[in-house]
């Protein structure tokens, strides 16, 4: 097994589970505010919510990246074919690709709106609009924050099924890396 | 059932009542009312009144909410119904949807404006009565300083001697006031109901 220095960084990995757990509840925030399920009111704050925390995902994302340009990666697991090397390389990239677009294309659709309901961090701090108002444009921007959240769902649907994969298939060191605690989940 | 009034009674006083009903407080209910009925002191139960209204907009539930604070005033001249007089004075910053951040939103420059508009006011200019329990009542509607005519359909019962019980139902064109923000994702009507109970005395 690998030792210490085959880790990701601390921060590195406090900043991995930290946007498993954030991107999860912008998710659900944003399936309970689609849903119809509830009122009006609860609706609106859904909304709020959704919109507060999913802004939030790219000074989060900002900070991630700024964690890992100053911490170098581990090294590659030595004995990858290519194939798994490029599958790893492709979902980590659409991964932080997703990552930044789906937000910012979020950001678009709200601030390009008709309906003119704030942008706000909880009423702490305006969000700035980076759209002029264009009904169709945030028409077509919503369709695409919808169908971008559900790619990056299924993407992080991949990114788990394949850790899972290394973990109990090809018995590796992969998911110790990025784990929690040194030494990894109990086997 | 006996609760159930009847316009069948003069007209002036039909008038009267009609015109107080529909803005919470009516001067009385029949023939044999008592003399201070007569005289049109009646007054609004703030308990039992609630300004409701149902605003629809797409891709999103309908929203329902209330205006918490109100005011009704009136004055009724029995021999001349044409000089009775409504007025009916709502806050516009007491709207209350269920969530602060949506109320502030709507109390906003974008909606009601509340800081520049802090009332919608509604003055009676007319009454017609439809059938023995409901009348038609016109008047002007005052909302983002915009005055526009405006007709309530109000449906009146009485509820034992005293107490009176009505609902108002009137559709408001937003547009019509100037309130277009959110056209057309947001529909332009806003539908208003007004039910309330009045006292006599």
């Amino acid at each position: 097994m690998n030792g210490l220095a085959a880790r990701w960084s601390g921060g590195a990995i406090a900043m991995h589970w930290l946007s498993a757990a954030w991107l999860t509840l912008v998710f659900a925030l944003g399936l309970a505010a689609t849903a119809a399920y509830f009122d009006a009111a609860r609706t609106f704050d859904l909304y709020q919510a959704h919109k507060a925390l999913g802004w939030l995902t790219l000074v989060l994302l900002a900070a991630r990246l700024a964690v890992r340009a100053a911490h170098a990666a581990p090294p590659a697991e030595p004995g990858w074919s290519r194939a798994t090397r490029w599958s790893s390389g492709f979902v980590h990239a659409a991964l932080y690709g997703l990552l930044t677009a789906v937000p910012l294309i979020g950001w678009l659709r709200v601030s390009s709106a008709i309906v003119p309901i704030p942008l706000s961090l909880f009423g702490l701090a305006k969000i700035p609009r980076i759209a002029p108002v264009d009904g169709h444009f945030s028409e077509v921007m919503a369709s695409l924050h919808k169908f971008g959240a559900w790619a990056l769902a299924g993407l992080v649907a991949l990114h788990v099924a394949a850790a899972l994969k290394h973990q109990f298939v090809d018995r590796d060191a992969i998911l110790a890396r990025m784990w929690l605690r040194a030494g990894g989940p109990a086997p | 059932m006996t609760a159930m009034l009847t316009l069948a009674t003069p007209k002036r006083h039909a008038v009267a009542w009609l015109i107080a009903a529909a803005v919470g407080s009516a001067p009385f209910g029949d023939r044999g009312a008592d003399a201070a009925t007569d005289r049109g002191d009646w007054r609004i139960d703030p308990e039992r009144t609630r300004i409701g209204f149902v605003v629809d907009a797409v891709g999103f539930p309908r929203t329902q909410g209330e205006f918490r604070a109100f005011n009704g005033r009136l004055s009724i001249d029995l021999d001349r119904p044409a000089a009775s007089r409504v007025a009916f004075t709502v806050r516009s910053n007491s709207i209350d949807v269920g969530s602060a951040m949506f109320d502030d939103t709507l109390r906003g420059p974008d909606f009601l404006d509340a800081q520049r508009f802090p009332d919608i006011r509604f003055e009676s200019t007319r009454v017609e009565k439809r059938d023995d329990s409901t009348i038609d009542l016109t008047g002007d509607l005052t909302l983002l300083g915009v005055t526009r005519p405006l007709t309530v359909e109000v449906e009146v019962k009485r509820l034992g001697g005293a107490r009176l019980s009505f609902v108002a139902h009137a559709r408001i064109d937003r547009l019509a006031y100037g309130m277009n923000s959110g056209f057309p994702i947001i529909s332009r009507d806003v539908d208003l109901t007004v039910s309330s109970e009045a006292l006599a005395g």
